[in-house]
């Protein structure tokens, strides 16, 4: 049977099937797809699983609608609990078991930037910053990232400038020193990628349905590992989609992190217009008095 | 007197009359959650220069002080209006080179002001190692003393003055956070002085009556400023949450000097 499905909604399938029961997941800035994928495995097979939202760093126990303005509140309403600076340990200490991450540039190392486009001193593009990424990629095991939009400007043969290392130049010694076994695994709207064992290399592993290793090749700036045998990404059921369409992010929060320019701009007017009509209309309420 | 004793509350311009040209200032809240932007305009208008500011992951409040050109270096996790895009002023100046930013971790920040809180010149980690930031930075790896294992020193990150928006304030500034925390427990230990702008000043026996919520203790507390709406555009629970279309208008009119100029000369009540 065929569904019809759009890729965020594929890629938000592929990262639930990897969040287990009872884990404890770490929201990123502004991540939107592995947050819908938290409230997916929540609302499936991860009945136990806790959400930390960076809303305030709440832990969060109630698979809650995707929001911008009542986000705060939504998280609050559904806290097991507050905490503060009590996070950038819980990195090194009381080991988190699920984080997706996102940056500008990622290289066939898996190290990655979002502190410049260009040179450092001299910077095209000053980024945002890498945040709690840089903390992550020195400590964890199995660092997973993910990429809504595979393009060969962020698919780049070397980051212009190493904000978080991953294998460096895929030399055995390049993480000596370093906790954590470094990346692991990321997943796009083409693909799903991994890390060769010996080289370092990123290899494609599974093909989202629909696309060719072509596609990927042409998005790619330097040259994949492209095995024999490569997968296909299981699409998501009837199901899920109805969970995500209904339950978890009725408004489409999911379509803005690939959009751009100003459709990106119209959709999120709309959006943020149409949660502050909810909210006045008493159809969704937060906490405010 | 000690300073548990003192009645602290102020006018907003008493208050900033603790931060002069040149300080180091942290500002409490994260992205557009709690941020002390009353403060901030007022900080605008009194035309404060050289200022450093430190902040866990800034957004509108460091965008409009750099438009303003009351800043000249940025210590901060990231800065951009996140879903609304980046932060047009900042990242002009950042880039045109009148300002310094020096980029942290989320971890490291926190390490930081830890480190001023307690009197120590760096806190350690096993964080951070590998990034080409440590170069930039100019921080510090070096060898445990007790283990040989490969470490990285985060300079401590000493405030002049900490400027924290709060939900609720007594007079002396034992005040509650509803909600969010962020890192403002550690700003108020890092800073010399600590000024609270608060949504009410209300008595220390309302308080008492949820001690739970209290997270900034008087004893640290120079200044309580009862500014309601303090906080405004970003959110202060439960008294109002972040004005979502305001942010938006914001992302896409601060790049035009016009507009921010008249930005900035608006009372900011709406």
């Amino acid at each position: 049977m065929n569904v019809e499905y759009t890729i965020e909604e594929l890629m938000i399938s592929t990262i639930a099937k990897r969040i287990g029961d009872g884990f404890l997941v770490v929201e990123g800035i502004n991540t939107t797809l592995p947050t819908a994928a938290y409230r997916l495995a929540r609302l499936t097979h991860a009945p136990r699983a806790t959400f930390l939202s960076l809303a305030g760093n709440v832990y969060v126990n109630d698979p809650i609608r995707l929001c911008f303005a009542l986000e705060e509140e939504e998280a609050l309403k559904h806290a097991i609990g507050f905490q503060g600076s009590e996070i950038p340990p819980l990195y090194t200490t009381f080991k988190h078991d699920f984080e997706m991450l996102r940056s500008a540039q990622i290289d066939k190392f898996g190290n990655v930037n979002s502190t410049v486009i260009g040179d450092f001193s001299n910077p095209k593009v000053r980024l945002p910053g890498i945040s709690g990424v840089w903390d992550v990629f020195g400590l964890d095991d199995h660092i997973r990232c993910y990429f809504p939009r595979h393009t060969k400007r962020i698919f780049v043969e070397r980051v212009d400038f190493v904000s978080a290392l991953g294998f460096g130049d895929g030399s055995p010694q390049a993480r000596e020193g370093m906790l954590g076994s470094g990346p692991y695994e990321v997943i796009t709207n083409l693909g799903i990628f991994r890390f060769d064992e010996k080289t370092k290399e990123m290899k494609l592993i599974s093909l989202h349905p629909g696309i060719s290793v072509d596609m990927v090749k042409e998005n790619t700036s330097f040259e994949m590992v492209i095995p024999k045998e490569v997968g296909t990404t299981e699409p998501p059921s009837h199901y899920e989609l109805e969970l995500i369409r209904t339950k978890i992010d009725p408004l489409n929060l999911r379509a803005i992190e690939s959009a751009s320019g100003k459709e990106r701009l119209e959709l999120l007017r709309w959006i943020l217009e149409e949660e502050k009509r909810l909210s006045e209309t008493g159809r969704w309420e937060g906490i405010i008095r | 007197m000690g300073k548990l004793a003192l009645n602290k509350v102020r006018s907003l311009e008493e208050a900033l009359s603790l931060l002069e040209d040149g300080a180091a200032v942290g500002l409490g809240g994260l992205i557009y959650w709690r941020r002390p932007i009353k403060a901030v305009r007022a900080i605008i208008k009194k035309r404060v220069r050289n200022l450093t500011v430190v902040t866990f992951i800034g957004s509108i409040e460091v965008d409009m002080l750099a438009a303003a050109g009351c800043i000249k270096k940025v210590h901060a996790n990231l800065v951009g209006l996140q879903a609304f895009g980046m932060a047009p002023n900042f990242r002009k100046k950042v880039e045109g080179k009148e300002l310094e930013y020096v980029e942290h971790s989320e971890g490291s920040i926190v390490l930081a002001l830890k480190a001023a809180g307690m009197r120590v010149p760096f806190l350690p980690t096993k964080a951070l190692l590998g990034s080409e930031l440590l170069k930039v930075n100019n921080w510090k790896t070096f060898k445990c003393p007790l283990t040989s294992q490969l470490l990285v020193a985060v300079p401590a990150l000493k405030l002049d003055v900490a400027i924290i928006h709060v939900t609720r304030s007594d007079e002396n500034g034992n005040a509650h956070l509803e909600g969010i925390i962020g890192m403002d427990p550690e700003l108020a230990l890092a800073a010399e002085k600590v000024i609270l702008t608060t949504e009410e000043v209300v008595s220390t026996r309302e308080i008492m009556k949820e001690p739970y919520k209290t997270r900034i203790f008087s004893h640290l507390v120079d200044a309580v400023v009862e500014l309601p709406k303090g906080a405004y555009p970003t959110s202060c629970l439960p008294f109002y949450r972040l004005d979502t279309l305001h942010l938006l208008e914001y992302s896409e009119h601060a790049a035009e000097p016009k507009w921010m100029e008249a930005y900035l000369a608006k009372g900011g009540d709406s």
